[in-house]
């Protein structure tokens, strides 16, 4: 080893050490940290809801009737009055004066065309006031009155003081007159000598007689029931340019226990949810009176039945629903008897007529130009951490309807701030249907919806949205379609969005 | 200085032990340092000058990002003396599929004995190995976002392996005529693995309203180092110097000298395998965790809505299960096929090819060197070598022979000391020798 050598390895090892010692970073101190602001693209909503899905969120028993092929119609039902004997007053039996008779009397019953009271109250009084002194017997006899199939017969002493009163309970028997009279015994024996005698200013008052069952030709009498009406907002602030059901109905429903012929008139009129438009229910039946069913004499107790439908044939039923009713009044006339008939029938203190009326709407028709808004309360959630978004939106609609919308962003003082479309948007695309009615292919429509960070900062002060819609039926409301319980509708919602630097 | 700074120094220091050039990672340096009795390590048919060497302990060290440089991550803001942070260009300098490695080879002990024709070589020391490979694709995932790759299938998957075991070897190498062949066996004992064995990941996004699916099918595999279970993580590691995981390797090499200054040479280095059985487990998760978003109407349904459950319901699509069981892992196999030629006796031109084979990729390099002896003392050389798709690599390796002593050092990548923040690889070797 010589000294160059030397000198050059120390020269070479030197420089290796040198680099080998190179300051890898510099300025560290002044790095920036980068801000992190990734684009996301995720899916926010996927779902897809049939009719059915939606009607087990809520109650729809009262409300919606499902066919077995699942077809669906809304249903009304509601009691429109309950008429009862006493509401009528058609047997009133006044009290019945008799005489004192000379041992026996046949009484006029004051309603002829009974042949049959049963009695749940009443009774027979004897009043006399007289000079006479001395003890007696009073015999009473009314054969035509039974209980238990016994005939109404008493015997009383009577101690004559100058007036008195005795009083007898008729409760539980039954009257029948013959040919409406009754025939009355009543006799009176002098106890101290046994002969037959009189009493001075002396007489009988059947009194407070009330009947259980009435039996025999009753009388014809007209009632009227007091006005009445429904309201309902549910319809309220809805517009529309045409509506036409396919099938609509309405039953009002009679049910009837009186055992006599009835005459019903029902006077019905119909206000739109324009607040001006009124229309008359139209159906002869129901405007020229309705004979009702009636339980025969061996029915006492059970109701009868009558139904009278109205639908689009023979009512105006199908311009009545196009004006979206909100108010319904309505009056009934009711004639017992109406023709007099020689009939017998029956009434019981417990008859009764109730009237309801079943309204079924098929959903099937055509709608057109539904015209909904609601503003409801909103508060949009903050958005400081978006820096833009874009969203896209895909409806898969089969429901058959269409329907176009646009949603408002409203401040606190209702001015409009921003609306989620350019203009009205389809939002419902129209699905195709069959013949029926029935949807077989769903309506597809895709948004893309693009708010940048101004858009959206200039939502931040929503407090209100307002859903402007205008609803049809599939194909413009031109032809009618038929809602299904399968029918449904698919919505999905994704987001293209900038995340803004923390 | 605040947490933020700290943290990207901590970041950027890393980066700079891994500076960073391309996916090959073998030393040529050593393949032209023929006093160097190491270089045995490149191919066994290598014969040392002197009778008998002796290698003292030594260490090499090799680091690589083929991802991006310090430089790629950090730019000048203009006007400024700052540097801020490019995320998104140290993204755009990514490849496809990029790879971190670390490897340390500490040999303990090393002898070469030459008697006439044959050589008899031994050598014990510990290699530690560290392996991870990401697709560019979740780089961008995660700063970009997903938007980018709307109706794509994108490979998220990392891939990763970690390995350290001893190495003892026995060689021979044998001379006949112009003709030098060698053969090393090594027994390995395996110290811990912990290793991807599959790894498939992807995420599509749809176009539709950007639906996520993420398909997962990992299998993991480790032994000794326990990282707990899949779902419930808890890494657990002892050292132990010994284990029962042991594995053999074999290097084989041929020489072939033409004449005095012209010489060939081809060598599969490392051709062997561990055998994982101490502590072992095979751990593995697979499934399809879709998100399609939310289903209102199943919300609206329900009495009440809880996102974690979402979350739960949507994890438990994918199935975790470990289970006891050995395994094999396979070695980073070599071959180099090169050549000198030495137009005078102390100067050495050479080239040598070489490709690894490692985890079912390849990594390839070509380099040529020139080393000069100045002087009785001192032999320098220098290296360029093109790996892949490279072409800045140059390289010194210096070996100083003081009496029986022989002092050396290497590395391929000067640019790595030279420009540390626009390299992305680094490797160096330094030891001692005795040889008589």
């Amino acid at each position: 080893m010589n000294l160059s050598d030397l000198r050059l390895s120390a020269v070479v090892f030197s420089l290796w050490i040198w680099l080998a010692s190179c300051s890898l970073i510099e300025g560290t101190d002044k790095i920036i940290a980068p801000e992190w602001s990734p684009e996301v693209a995720l899916p926010l909503v996927n779902t897809h809801i049939s009719i059915e899905d939606a009607l087990g969120l809520v109650d729809t028993e009262d409300y919606l009737l499902i066919s077995p092929e699942g077809d669906l119609s809304l249903i009304y039902e509601n009691g429109l009055t309950r008429i009862t004997a006493s509401d009528l007053a058609l047997i009133s039996i006044p009290n019945i004066p008799v005489m004192m008779p000379d041992s026996q009397v046949v009484i006029p019953f004051p309603v002829a065309q009974l042949n049959m009271i049963h009695l749940k109250s009443g009774v027979l009084r004897f009043d006399y006031q007289t000079a006479q002194t001395g003890s007696y017997a009073i015999h009473l006899a009314l054969p035509q009155a039974l209980n238990g199939g016994v005939p109404f017969s008493a015997t009383f002493p009577v101690d004559v003081t100058g007036k008195g009163s005795v009083s007898y309970d008729l409760k539980g028997y039954s009257l029948a007159p013959a040919a409406g009279e009754l025939t009355f015994s009543a006799t009176i024996e002098d106890l101290s000598t046994g002969i037959r005698s009189a009493l001075d200013d002396a007489q009988f008052l059947f009194k407070n007689l009330d009947y259980a069952y009435v039996e025999g030709q009753i009388p014809t009498y007209a009632y009227s029931s007091e006005k009445d009406s429904i309201h309902s907002n549910l319809l309220k602030g809805m517009t529309l340019k045409g509506l036409r059901l396919t099938n609509p109905s309405a039953k009002f429903i009679f049910d009837n226990s009186f055992g006599i012929p009835i005459e019903i008139t029902a006077l019905a009129s119909f206000r739109g949810n324009d607040g001006h438009t009124v229309l008359p229910l139209g159906h002869d039946g129901l405007a020229g009176g309705v004979n009702l069913a009636y339980p025969a004499l061996h029915e006492v107790g059970a109701f009868q039945r009558t139904e009278i439908t109205l639908n689009q044939s023979n009512s105006n039923l199908a311009d009545i629903v196009s004006v979206l009713p909100e108010y319904f009044a309505y009056q009934l006339g009711i004639v017992s008897n109406p023709n007099g008939n020689a009939t017998s029938g029956f009434i019981t203190d417990s008859s009764a007529l109730s009237v309801s009326i079943s309204a079924e709407v098929p959903l099937e028709g055509e709608l057109e130009g539904l015209v909904l808004e609601e503003t409801v309360e909103a508060e949009l959630p903050d958005m400081d951490k978006i820096g833009a978004a874009g969203f896209k939106l895909i409806v898969e609609n089969a429901l058959p309807l269409e329907a176009a919308a646009q949603i408002y962003f409203l401040n606190e003082y209702d001015q409009v701030l921003d609306s989620l479309f350019e203009a009205y948007a389809e939002i419902l695309p129209s699905p195709s249907t069959d013949v029926n009615g029935s949807v077989t292919n769903a309506g597809t429509q895709t948004f893309l919806l693009s708010f940048d960070e101004q858009r959206l900062a200039g939502l931040s002060s929503t407090q209100k949205i307002r859903i402007s819609a205008t609803i049809s039926t599939a194909g413009g409301g031109q032809a009618p379609v038929k809602f299904r319980l399968s029918d449904a509708i698919g919505i999905k919602l994704g987001v293209i969005t900038q995340i803004k630097p923390q | 200085m605040t947490m933020d700074k700290r943290i990207y120094i901590i970041i950027c220091g890393l980066l700079n032990l891994l500076p960073l050039a391309g996916k090959a990672q073998q030393e040529t340096g050593l393949y032209f340092m023929p006093r160097a009795m190491q270089n045995i390590q490149v191919n066994p048919a290598f014969m040392q000058e002197k009778t008998v060497s002796i290698g003292l302990p030594s260490i090499y060290f090799h680091a690589l990002h083929s991802g991006f440089s310090y430089r790629d991550l950090l730019r000048e803001v203009p006007g400024t003396d700052s540097l801020e942070v490019d995320v998104a260009g140290a993204i755009a300098s990514m490849r496809e599929d990029n790879v971190v490695r670390t490897n340390v080879r500490a040999d303990l002990l090393g002898v070469t004995v030459k008697v006439g024709p044959m050589q008899v070589s031994a050598s014990a020391g510990t290699r530690i190995t560290g392996f991870v490979a990401y697709p560019r694709s979740l780089a961008q995932l995660a700063w970009e976002g997903n938007a980018g790759f709307i109706d794509q299938e994108v490979s998220v998957a990392p891939e990763f392996a970690f390995s350290a075991w001893h190495e003892i070897g026995l060689g021979m190498t044998f001379r006949r005529g112009k003709f030098q062949a060698g053969i090393r066996g090594k027994y390995l004992v395996g110290l811990a693995d912990f290793s991807v064995s599959r790894a498939e990941a992807s995420l599509t996004t749809s176009d539709e309203i950007y639906q996520l699916q993420m398909q997962i099918n990992y299998q993991l595999q480790s032994s000794v180092f326990d990282p707990g279970s899949l779902d419930n993580p808890d890494p657990q590691y002892e050292f132990r110097p010994f284990t029962g995981n042991n594995g053999i390797a074999g290097d084989f090499g041929l020489q072939y000298k033409m004449n005095d200054k012209l010489s060939f040479s081809a060598s599969v280095i490392d051709l062997g395998f561990i055998k994982w059985k101490d502590q072992a487990a095979i751990h593995e998760a697979t499934g399809t965790v879709s998100f399609e978003g939310l289903d209102v109407a199943e919300m609206l349904a329900q009495d009440s809505f809880d996102i974690s459950l979402l979350a739960d319901s949507l994890l438990a699509e994918i199935k975790m299960r470990s289970t006891d069981g050995t395994y094999q892992t396979d070695l980073p196999t070599r071959i180099y096929i090169g050549g000198t030629f030495s137009p005078i006796k102390s100067l050495r031109l050479g080239g040598v090819y070489y490709s690894e084979f490692y985890r079912g990729r390849i990594f390839n390099g070509l380099a040529v060197s020139a080393s000069k002896d100045l002087g009785k003392i001192l032999t320098a050389g220098i290296t360029y070598s093109i790996q892949d798709r490279r072409f800045d690599n140059l390289g010194v390796n210096l070996l100083l022979k003081l009496g029986p002593v022989l002092l050396y050092s290497s590395t391929d990548h000067l640019s790595s000391f030279l420009r540390p923040g626009y390299s992305r690889e680094v490797n160096a070797r330094i030891g001692m020798n005795v040889v008589f």
